[in-house]
């Protein structure tokens, strides 16, 4: 008689399931890898606190992969490659300034409890019907504060200081814009979404914060054609973006001369072009497989921590290594994509699109500018750039490809539910 | 430890990271290869999954077979684009012509687009504020032009007795249009009491809007 069509599924996914020790393997790799890499700088700096790291980060790694493993669905390969990220930029902050690797690890902790709370605002608030205005109303009121009482640093006033903690609201913002945005598109609501998306660019535009505006802009438009597949007003889109990126040339003297330093950093580099200048040589100087951990010489890079955290990377682990650090991101945006199109719903797809373009699109733009294949801007290196902030907000946009993973789960399970009922 | 100790010690470290970190990146695109290929064996071992129901082709017209099966999602787009989540491939229905989401209880929800209308079970439906949605559940007729679909909602869904109304219901409390009488609504009876396949489908009478206020029908 053989084994009836329903228990012949049921155990294809327990075996499926069993199937998910990769995730184990990949755990063991990644801890592997940051035992001996703390351990060595441990060595070096001869502190407790580096022989503290050696142990916490992989501990954090593999206590994290199974203890939220088991609260939620989450999904564990993307939760590891999360991890790695995340602590390779506490490794390559702790070799060239150990306490912004001390923050940056207590950042990482506040992310997680981000992450979590993201992953269980999607599976609870699973429509955002109470809660869209007022979310449009907050994003616009938080995005605005930097405004009103805000510090210009770098040519862009876009933080908020409270005593010692400084924000960048536009980094939390770009959370609640996926969530409103990805909402009424769901719903088929031109008008809301677009005057919220239209608000917060005026409001960077005003902040001179032009590469947060590009990625708001650039996301709400894949995501309008994510939700409606229309191609003629999506082409409208690009080339209102491109006349909008000419105008912004013509108008803003500094973008003028982030463009003419990008062609030629040479001609100015003592200067303005010594950044570009400094990590391009940085990139040079690691050839292939680096100068080593926590050697080279990449403090002379102005703003190395953030902007120029991959040529630092590059500079100690060598361009091969780099390549695998873009690869880790090209898996996370696809995985993230696949979470996207596995979802039933369109609200959730529309979310962890969003949030995985998000993040895409700003490691592009980072490190389009690091390698000198784009102009530079202001943006930070997901996962890696030191900044609480930056890591904070990341990790809520894994938490929302999470929520919307654990929520594919269910759905699943529901059908095999189905399946057995029949 | 002495600087030039670390330095030779890091040096050799470097092919150590290196081979962790392409060991790692294959390691992902290994899990992420895999995961493919069980989400296609998955799919092939529950080719339903996602899907809520079908719609079977009644009357074709010119353009579609009678008894074809077009599978339902949970929710989207339904038309003659291509880039619709359900494809009708017919001149009566626009590129995209109506949207549907399935709630639970309730049944699946139906909403013309911009400029478009439809029959659900013999009653009008259009985009604009007078036209709130119909619900169609088990055995509803969904009708556009000369083409006629019937929703088959799977077994096991939660479409709930109690959710099941009255026409008269639906009036109280959505303020939806009453269907003229005589038209038949396969499925207030229960989804299990609805309209089966061996019943023949003898057509519907229309209700346009002029007769919701109370004209004579026909």
């Amino acid at each position: 008689m053989g084994i009836p069509k329903h228990k012949k599924i049921t155990m294809e996914s327990t075996r499926m399931r069993e199937k998910r020790k990769p995730g184990e393997r990949l755990a063991v790799l990644v801890m592997l890898f940051y035992f001996t890499a703390f351990l060595l700088l441990a060595f070096r700096n001869s502190t407790w606190q580096g022989y503290a790291l050696t142990f916490c980060v992989p501990a954090a790694i593999w206590g994290g992969t199974h203890i939220l493993g088991k609260c939620f669905h989450i999904d564990t390969l993307l939760f590891s490659l999360t991890n790695f990220l995340c602590a390779l930029g506490i490794l390559v902050l702790y070799g060239t300034n150990p306490n912004l690797a001390y923050h940056q690890a207590a950042y990482y902790g506040v992310g997680l409890v981000g992450m979590v709370i993201c992953i269980y605002f999607m599976r609870v608030f699973r429509s955002l019907r109470h809660l869209r205005i007022l979310m449009i109303i907050g994003s616009v009121a938080f995005l605005a504060l930097p405004l009103l009482i805000g510090r210009e640093t770098n040519g862009a006033k876009n933080w908020i200081y409270f005593q010692s903690v400084s924000i960048q609201p536009s980094e939390f913002v770009k959370i609640s814009l996926i969530l409103v945005v990805a909402w009424f598109m769901n719903r088929r609501q031109f008008l809301p979404w677009f005057l919220c998306a239209v608000g917060c660019l005026i409001l960077l535009m005003l902040q001179k914060d032009l590469g947060t505006a590009l990625l708001y802009y650039v996301v709400t438009l894949l995501l309008f054609f994510a939700s409606t597949a229309n191609v003629p007003l999506t082409m409208l889109g690009i080339l209102g973006g491109g006349g909008a990126a000419v105008l912004g040339y013509r108008m803003f003297a500094h973008v003028k001369k982030r463009v003419a330093l990008w062609r030629n950093p040479w001609s100015d580099y003592e200067n303005a072009g010594y950044q570009i200048v400094q990590g391009l040589m940085a990139l040079a100087s690691g050839s292939l497989l680096g100068v080593g951990l926590g050697l080279g010489s990449p403090t002379t890079i102005p703003v190395y921590e953030t902007d120029y955290i991959f040529a630092v990377i590059c500079e100690q682990f060598g361009l091969i290594f780099g390549v695998c650090v873009l690869l880790i991101y090209v898996a996370i945006i696809w995985r993230g994509t696949t979470i996207a199109m596995a979802s039933r719903h369109g609200y959730q797809g529309l979310v962890s699109m969003g949030a995985t373009m998000m993040i895409g699109l700003q490691t592009f733009v980072i490190i389009g500018g690091v390698i000198k294949l784009i102009p530079l801007t202001g943006v930070t290196m997901p996962f890696v750039s030191s900044g609480g902030s930056s890591l904070v907000s990341s990790m809520c946009l894994t938490g929302l490809i999470q929520g919307v993973a654990s929520l594919n789960e269910d759905d699943l399970e529901e059908d095999l539910k189905l399946t057995e009922a029949m | 430890m002495s600087d030039e100790l670390y330095s030779v010690l890091a040096l050799g470290m470097r092919y150590w990271f290196l081979a962790l970190g392409v060991l790692i990146v294959v390691q992902t695109f290994l899990w992420l290869y895999r995961d493919h290929r069980e989400k296609h064996q998955r799919l092939r071992n529950l080719p339903d999954a996602g899907m809520i129901g079908e719609f079977v082709v009644l009357s074709g017209g010119n353009d579609l077979e009678e008894g074809k099966v077009i599978p339902v999602p949970w929710e989207g787009m339904l038309g003659s684009s291509r880039h619709c989540d359900v494809v009708i491939p017919s001149g009566a229905f626009a590129p995209v012509h109506l949207y549907f989401s399935f709630e639970k209880r309730m049944g699946l929800m139906i909403e013309a687009a911009r400029g478009r209308e439809c029959y659900v079970d013999g009653v009008l439906e259009k985009s604009g504020k007078k036209h709130p949605g119909e619900r169609m559940i088990h055995g509803s007729i969904l009708q556009v032009g000369d083409i006629v679909l019937r929703l088959r909602l799977f077994a096991g869904l939660d479409v709930e007795r109690k959710a099941l109304r009255k026409p008269e219901d639906d009036v109280k409390e959505y303020g939806m249009p009453v269907a003229s009488q005589g038209v038949p609504r396969p499925g207030y009876g229960g989804y299990a009491d609805s309209q089966t396949e061996e019943e023949p489908f003898t057509g519907l009478h229309l209700v346009k809007d002029e007769e919701k206020d109370g004209n004579s029908k026909t």
